[in-house]
């Protein structure tokens, strides 16, 4: 179908489109950022807004910089700029990795990581990938900016915890000092086709004493993003390389889970791909080890 | 009035049109312009029939407006044969391999194939098959498809030595 009439604006300042927001907040303003979620809404007329402040032409609002402890990645990046980037490659493979699973290159070229965060579908990567990493949000408002950490930002699901009025501008991502890897994994029907469960794994580690601190994220099995605490207190003090310990945290964490079930994975298939999916990307996050990645 | 002037070059012919926001590039390509080779399939990302190049990348253009795309440059399938020289080929390559049933599919599929083989002129089996996932169609079983992209690359290749 065609998308509903709506009035276009396109600001070139965050405090500008922030102003717009507010100002327009009674007529359903909304944020275009890549449109690959919110026009296919439109398309189908289950999303009507009447005003779309296009993020687009804002300045400032796209790149990926590494800072003195981690990287920052601008809300307009788009997802294939993450899967090509050789500095992310080489600093933290694992953002690439995910960015090329998702969707196909179509959309990857159009989709941004911010727009994937605020539309919050819990069987997106981002969202899994940001509770993982422990990220935080920068969001720009009419009164200024504040930053919200992962675990406060996914609401429920399709519901991001920030106004109206406010701007998703920036994620930072803040990594330990000392030794860690990651891994990951998903199931898709096919590729391209979003996860039915996505796993993955964040580990520290001490050359003596094995896993120092782990986090396990999964998508896919409740309505926002999933820290699995069973998986991440199997492996505490395990060998990163062990198989029967990555068997041990992917069982306590299929075990700790109720996913409910619809029409791409029943309940049950879900649990058993929780399982599945955790020990590939334990096994891929032993096989990082090393190489700093 | 809710109406904006864009401009934007198609197959590198400079176009100026008056649109609602809410029109798709998709529309303005086939309605204002008359350019219907781009096709529109499910309008919801899923089909790939419409992809186009916007500087030079592949994007749905049922999820685009064109008010958004003042001063870009778009390639659509009437682009390839442009020059008078025939076929672009990707294009003879999947007329002599049947990668086209109806066709519906087909302007799609080689918008698609043409950034893929541009990224990897050398691509494999798998990687033609993931790098069109995003691209359905209803008739071929993608065999002959894969045939024609595998095809065309070497022609390309062999045309740049
Ligand atoms: C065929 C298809 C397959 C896909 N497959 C996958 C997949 O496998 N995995 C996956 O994760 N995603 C997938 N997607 C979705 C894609 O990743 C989207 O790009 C993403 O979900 C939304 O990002 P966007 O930039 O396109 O946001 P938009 O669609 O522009 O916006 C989405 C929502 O977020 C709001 N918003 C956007 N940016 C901001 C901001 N900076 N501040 C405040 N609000 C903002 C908008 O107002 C809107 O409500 C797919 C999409 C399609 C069409
Ligand atoms: S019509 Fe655009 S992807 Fe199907
Ligand atoms: S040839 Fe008919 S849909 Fe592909």
């Amino acid at each position: 179908m065609k998308p509903p009439p709506f009035e276009y604006h396109a600001p070139a300042t965050t405090d500008e489109a922030a102003r717009l927001l507010r100002e327009l907040e009674d007529e359903e303003a909304k944020c275009l950022a890549g449109g690959q979620s919110l026009v296919p809404l439109m398309n189908l007329r289950l999303a009507r807004p009447g005003h779309l402040v296009d993020l687009n032409r804002v300045d400032g609002l796209n790149g990926i910089s590494a800072t003195k402890d981690g990287w920052r990645i601008g809300a307009l990046t788009r997802h294939a700029q993450i899967e090509d980037s050789a500095e992310l490659a080489a600093g933290l493979k694992l953002l690439p990795q995910v960015a090329s699973q998702i969707g196909y290159r179509a959309i990857r070229t159009r989709g941004t990581i911010g727009g994937a965060l605020c539309h919050a579908d819990p069987v997106a990567e981002w969202p899994m990938i940001a509770r993982l990493l422990d990220v935080d949000v920068e969001v720009v408002g009419p009164d200024g900016s504040r930053e919200i950490a992962a675990s406060d930002f996914f609401f429920t699901v399709f519901t991001p915890a920030i106004e109206p009025d406010e701007i998703l501008t920036s994620i930072q991502i803040r990594l330990p000092k000392g030794s860690w890897t990651t891994g990951f994994s998903e199931f898709a029907r096919k590729s391209g086709d979003y996860a039915v469960v996505a796993a993955g794994v964040f580990l520290e580690v001490d050359r003596k004493h094995g896993v120092s601190a782990a986090r396990v994220a999964l998508s896919g099995v409740e309505l926002t993003p999933h820290r699995s605490e069973a998986a991440e207190s199997a492996l505490i003090g395990t060998d990163p390389g062990d198989g029967a310990a990555h068997e041990r945290a992917a069982a306590a964490a299929a075990d700790a889970v109720e996913p409910s079930g619809d029409l791409h994975g029943s309940s049950d298939f879900r649990r058993q791909l929780v399982r599945a999916e955790l020990k590939r990307a334990l096994s891929d996050a032993a096989s990082n080890l090393g190489v700093r990645r | 009035m809710n109406r904006h002037t864009v401009s934007f070059t198609v197959n590198d012919q400079p176009h100026e049109v008056e649109v609602e926001p809410r029109r798709l590039l998709a529309d303005v390509l086939r309605e204002n312009l008359g350019l219907t080779g781009t096709h529109l399939g499910c309008e919801h990302g899923v089909c790939g029939a419409c992809t186009v190049l916007v500087d030079g990348q592949p994007q749905r253009s049922c999820l685009l407006f064109a008010v958004q795309l003042d001063g870009a440059e778009i390639e659509t399938v009437e682009g390839l044969a442009a020059d008078e020289q025939g076929f672009h080929p990707l294009q003879t390559a999947f007329w002599e391999k049947h990668g086209l049933q109806c066709g519906f599919c087909t302007p799609g599929f080689l918008m698609s194939s043409k950034e893929l083989l541009e990224r990897n002129p050398d691509p494999s089996d798998d990687e033609i098959r993931e790098g069109l996932a995003g691209n359905l169609c209803r008739c071929t079983g993608y065999v002959h498809i894969v045939d024609a992209v595998r095809s065309a690359a070497e022609a390309i290749r062999e045309e740049q030595r």
